[in-house]
């Protein structure tokens, strides 16, 4: 009797010791795996993010051939940085083939009706005014909020939205408002998307938020944008 | 004359294993398994082709490895290491897809790293894999990850038609064309398929009709379902 209970106990430890070692070997197999494959595809991801970054600031800034990422400090000044977009307190400023500012690229987000919309888009500080958008993240409702994505009429007007400061240069002149059910007569008004309304609204709201706080401190500081431009000419 | 050697009925043709899952165990249309990608990622023909793809590569890769590994799994031990392989594989294919197209893995979102749950590949590990040979499991996955895609296929294709007007992107009706939004949205889905199911099983049964006149026994074509 003790014998037989002696046995089954060992046999227990043995099989539990096998699972033991089972789990440890896959384990190790996966991760072995799994490390592999990161370290094999890291650059080529880091390449494509790259890519698609600079795809989105010349299709927002058109015109641009070179780009450069600046930094916004706690002094509120402009300082050039390797770093990519993607955080916060970043800007892409974009330069045509002869170092000439062109505009500067800003990422924005916030909620659309399903998730965090988030975008892309150019301001021109010469001309005062937004010259492009892209939406590079979003989920909303395939079919209807989706649409305002590639809505050419919702582009042109967020494409010509003035954003002048004013004379104090702390606030815009217009702020970007939305207006529901009818069409966008002021200035700094944008009207929605039939169908996609409150992703529409979402966005403007996005633009509007981002661009009050963002374009005055580069209107202000715009010569440090300009600044580098020698830099990129004796670059070349 | 020669004695002609007995069909033994359990031992199947790799043609068979193959067609099993592309036909006679689709796993959309017969088995109905997997149906969250089905739904979400099918309302364009490129989407689900990608999708399909993922998941038979995934299919493939652990239906191998839980092949070759199965006299050494504890049966304790048996279910925790193959969801362990398949999440492994799905990783693997997360990151190839990031580095093939950042565009393509925005578009499959979520649901790319959900095939670690997709009951089809677990399922073909523990119902499969885990008690037939590697060549006949590599087979099993083939045919079962080719009806995955096709019928992904199937409903991508008539969901991107009807409400979009285009074809893996190609508009093919050009400004005028009225699309039905609907059938990008969950229950053209649910619409697409259930005509699919239709389909496919009238197909099945005009075919059984034609094998075996419908007097005859038909017993052996219906197949018990694992």
């Amino acid at each position: 009797m003790t014998e037989n209970i002696k046995m089954t106990c060992q046999a227990d430890r043995c099989s539990w010791m096998r699972v033991y070692l089972t789990l440890l070997a896959v384990g190790t197999f996966c991760s072995l795996a799994i490390a592999t494959t990161y370290e094999a595809t890291r650059q080529r991801i880091a390449r494509n993010r790259s890519g698609a970054l600079q795809n989105a600031v010349v299709n927002v800034l058109p015109g641009a051939v070179s780009i450069e990422t600046f930094y916004l400090d706690q002094e509120g000044d402009f300082v050039s940085v390797d770093q990519t977009l993607g955080e916060k307190n970043y800007v892409v400023a974009g330069y045509d083939y002869r170092g000439q500012l062109i505009g500067v690229a800003i990422e924005a987000t916030g909620y659309g009706y399903q998730d965090i919309i988030r975008l892309l888009y150019g301001y021109s500080p010469d001309q005062e005014q937004i010259v492009g958008f892209q939406v590079l993240e979003s989920r909303e409702t395939p079919g209807l909020g989706d649409r305002v994505a590639v809505d050419k009429r919702f582009h042109a007007q967020i494409a010509s939205l003035n954003v002048a400061v004013n004379q104090l240069g702390d606030a815009l002149l217009n702020p970007i408002v939305f207006v529901a059910g009818q069409l966008a007569v002021n200035p700094g008004e944008v009207d929605g998307v039939s169908g996609a309304t409150v992703t529409s609204q979402a966005i403007t709201h996005i633009i509007s938020e981002s661009s009050a706080h963002w374009v005055p401190r580069i209107k202000r500081q715009v010569e440090q944008f300009r600044h580098s431009e020698t830099e990129v000419r004796n670059a070349h | 004359m020669p004695i002609e050697p007995a069909a033994n009925p359990q031992v199947a043709t790799a043609s068979q294993d193959f067609t099993n899952g592309l036909w006679t165990q689709n796993p959309v249309f017969v088995q109905v398994l997997g149906m969250c990608p089905v739904m979400a990622v099918s309302n364009s023909a490129i989407n689900a082709l990608a999708m399909g793809l993922a998941t038979a590569t995934v299919l493939v890769m652990s239906n191998t490895v839980v092949s070759l590994i199965k006299n050494q799994v504890p049966e304790q031990a048996r279910i925790v290491t193959f969801i362990l392989i398949i999440a492994t594989f799905v990783t693997i294919v997360d990151y190839l897809v990031q580095a093939i197209s950042l565009e393509l893995h925005g578009a499959l979102g979520a649901f790319l790293s959900l095939i670690v749950v997709n009951c089809l590949i677990l399922g073909r590990a523990e119902a499969f894999a885990s008690k037939q040979s590697l060549r006949r499991s590599i087979v099993d996955a083939l045919g079962m990850g080719a009806g995955f895609v096709v019928s992904l296929l199937c409903l991508g294709i008539v969901r991107e038609v009807l409400g979009q007007g285009s074809i893996f992107g190609q508009d093919l009706f050009g400004q005028s064309f009225q699309v039905w939004t609907v059938m990008l949205l969950p229950p053209g889905g649910f619409f697409v398929l259930a005509a699919w199911v239709m389909l496919f099983h009238a197909c099945k049964n005009r075919n059984r009709q034609l094998i075996a006149p419908p007097n005859s026994k038909n017993d052996t074509y219906q197949q018990a379902s694992t």
